[in-house]
C-alpha cells in the first residue's frame, strides 16, 4: 500500500502519515494483522527523518490501532469488526462535537452534514465489501 | 596482440555505451537524464532532444576512443592502449550527461514546470514480500568448479613441479612457480570466491527495495520494484555462472593441453562476448517488463514527485545531509550510490575507490608481468 505525504502541506508529516493508517484500516486496505514497514524502512523511502515516522507510529501505537513487538515488528492491531477500547466512545465524542460546530458555525444545514456523514460511511464500507470480493 | 590491443578498449566501452543507452530507456516518465521533471513536461521536445543527443554523444565518444586507441597502439604504447580509451570513455560520459542534462535544467528552470504541482513524497507501507533468487545457475556454477577440481586432484600428482602461472597477452608462459594448491588451483579459488560474492549479492539484490517514483500508481510501484530485482539477482547469477565456466575452462585447458594458447585466448574472449550478451539481454527484457509501469492514465492522475535535482550533484552524486537513508538507488543506471552527505557514505566510498585503485594497479603490474 502506498503512502504519500506532501511535505508543503500545513499538517505536520507524522499526522498525515497516522491519519492515511487510520483511513486505510476503514476502507479495508489494511486488515488486522497485516504487517507494517519498520519506522527505519519507511523514513529512508520517505527521506525523512526517523524520527518523525516514529511519532506517527506512537500516535498509531497509543489509539491501539498498531502494535509493535521485537518478534513480528509493527502489524495492524484492530479493524472494522473489533469492539472498541472502552472509553474511545466518549474521547471520540469531543473530538466530533468540535468537527460539528465548525460546520455548524459555517453556515452548512443540519441535513446537509448528515448527508455527508452517511456518504461517507457508506464510501468506507463499499470499499471494504470491493476489498473483500477482490480477495477472496 | 597488437590486434588483442586494438580490439580491446572498443569492446569494452561499446559494452558500456549500449548499457548507458539502454538504460536511459529504463527511466520512469519522472525522470529524463536524472532531472526531475512533472508528468506534465515528460513528453516535452526539449527532453526528447536532449536524449536523442545524449545517444548520439555516447557514438561519438566511442568513435573517439576506438581513434585514441589506435593511435596508442601503432605508436607502441601497448599497456596504455588498454587502460587509457576506457578511462577516457568514462569521462567523455559524464561529460556528455552533465551537457544533456543542462538544456533540460534550464528549460525547466525558466518554464517554472514545478510552479503549483502537487508534490509528495511517497513510500509503500506494506512491502512486497522478498523475492528468493534462483539457486540453478549458481547450482550450475559450482558443479562446474567442482569438475574442474576433481579433475585437478585427479591429475595433481603427475604434474611437474613447476607450474606456469601467468601467460603474456598472446598466451605464452613467462611465468612458473612450485607446485602448490595455491599455483595448481589458485584459478578454482578466484572463481569460487567469485560465485560466493555474486550469489551473496544477489541475495541482497532480491530484498532491493527502490524508491517510489510518486507517479507511479501501487501496482506500477510493485512491478517496478519487482522488474529491478529480477534484472539484478538474474545478471548476477547468469555473470557468476559465465565466470565459473570460463575460468573452469582455461584451467582445464592449461592443465591438460599446455601450449594451445590460442583456446585459452580463445576462452577469454568468449568469456566477455557472452557476459556483454547477458547483461544486455537483461536490460532489453528488463526494458520491455517496465513498459507499462512508464505509462501515465490521465484519468487517474498521480501527484508528482518533491524537485530533489539540488541534492544530485551531475545527476550521479547524491548528497543530501536531512536524508537518513545511507544507500540510495541511483537515478541514472541500476544499482545504489551512496548518500555523500552522510559521514559514514563518504567513508564507504573512499574505502571503495581505494579498493578499485588497488585491483587496477595490481591487474597493471601483473600485465607487465613484475
Amino acid at each position: 500500500m502506498l503512502i504519500d505525504i506532501d511535505p508543503d502541506s500545513e499538517s505536520p508529516l507524522y499526522q498525515q502519515l497516522r491519519d492515511q493508517v487510520v483511513r486505510a484500516i476503514a476502507d479495508g486496505t489494511l486488515h488486522p494483522g497485516e504487517s507494517l514497514a519498520s519506522v527505519r524502512q519507511l523514513a529512508s523511502q520517505f527521506g525523512i527523518n526517523s524520527a518523525t515516522v516514529g511519532k506517527g507510529y506512537e500516535l498509531l501505537r497509543q489509539e491501539g490501532l498498531v502494535r509493535t513487538s521485537r518478534r513480528s515488528g509493527s502489524v495492524v492491531a484492530r479493524g472494522p469488526a473489533d469492539d472498541p477500547t472502552p472509553g474511545f466512545a466518549a474521547d471520540w465524542t469531543e473530538r466530533l462535537r468540535t468537527l460539528l460546530a465548525e460546520a455548524v458555525a459555517h453556515g452548512l444545514p443540519d441535513a446537509a452534514i448528515r448527508a455527508t456523514t452517511d456518504s461517507l460511511l457508506a464510501d468506507f464500507t463499499a470499499q471494504r465489501t470491493d476489498r473483500r470480493k477482490s480477495s477472496s | 596482440m597488437t590486434a588483442f590491443v586494438l580490439v580491446f578498449a572498443p569492446v569494452f566501452t561499446a559494452l558500456f555505451g549500449i548499457l548507458f543507452a539502454a538504460v536511459v530507456a529504463l527511466r520512469p516518465p519522472g525522470l529524463a537524464l536524472s532531472v526531475r521533471v512533472p508528468q506534465a513536461h515528460a513528453g516535452d521536445a526539449v527532453i526528447r532532444t536532449a536524449i536523442l543527443r545524449f545517444r548520439w554523444g555516447l557514438v561519438i565518444a566511442w568513435v573517439i576512443t576506438a581513434i585514441v586507441t589506435a593511435v596508442l597502439a601503432l605508436t607502441g604504447q601497448t599497456p596504455l592502449a588498454t587502460i587509457l580509451p576506457v578511462l577516457l570513455y568514462a569521462v567523455l560520459t559524464v561529460v556528455i550527461l552533465v551537457i544533456n542534462r543542462r538544456t533540460i535544467l534550464r528549460a525547466k528552470r525558466e518554464g517554472n514546470w514545478f510552479d503549483g504541482v502537487p508534490v509528495r513524497v511517497s513510500a509503500q507501507l506494506t512491502s512486497p514480500a522478498p523475492q528468493h533468487p534462483s539457486i540453478v545457475w549458481p547450482a550450475l556454477a559450482a558443479v562446474v568448479l567442482a569438475i574442474a577440481t576433481a579433475v585437478d586432484v585427479a591429475i595433481y600428482p603427475g604434474l611437474p613441479s613447476s607450474i606456469p602461472v601467468h601467460f603474456d597477452i598472446s598466451g605464452h608462459a613467462d611465468r612458473f612457480a612450485a607446485k602448490s594448491v595455491w599455483s595448481v588451483f589458485g584459478l578454482l579459488i578466484i572463481g569460487a570466491a567469485v560465485v560466493v560474492l555474486l550469489a551473496a549479492l544477489s541475495v541482497v539484490a532480491a530484498r532491493y527495495s527502490a524508491r517510489i517514483q510518486t507517479d507511479d500508481t501501487a501496482e506500477q510501484s510493485a512491478l517496478r520494484t519487482q522488474v529491478q530485482r529480477t534484472i539484478l539477482t538474474t545478471l548476477l547469477s547468469r555473470v557468476s555462472f559465465v565466470i565459473a565456466l570460463g575460468l573452469s575452462a582455461i584451467e582445464l585447458i592449461q592443465r591438460l593441453a599446455p601450449g594451445t594458447s590460442w583456446a585459452i585466448g580463445g576462452c577469454a574472449i568468449g568469456m566477455v562476448v557472452v557476459l556483454m550478451a547477458v547483461v544486455i539481454s537483461a536490460v532489453v527484457r528488463g526494458r520491455a517488463q517496465l513498459q507499462p509501469a512508464n505509462v501515465r492514465d490521465p484519468r487517474s492522475p498521480r501527484p508528482d514527485a518533491v524537485d530533489d535535482d539540488d541534492h544530485w550533484k551531475g545527476g550521479l552524486l547524491y548528497v543530501n545531509r536531512d536524508d537518513p537513508a545511507l544507500i540510495v538507488p541511483r537515478r541514472f543506471g541500476l544499482g545504489w550510490t551512496m548518500n555523500l552527505g552522510r559521514p559514514a557514505g563518504v567513508a564507504i566510498t573512499i574505502l571503495l575507490l581505494v579498493a578499485i585503485a588497488a585491483l587496477v594497479t595490481s591487474v597493471i603490474l601483473l600485465a607487465h608481468g613484475r
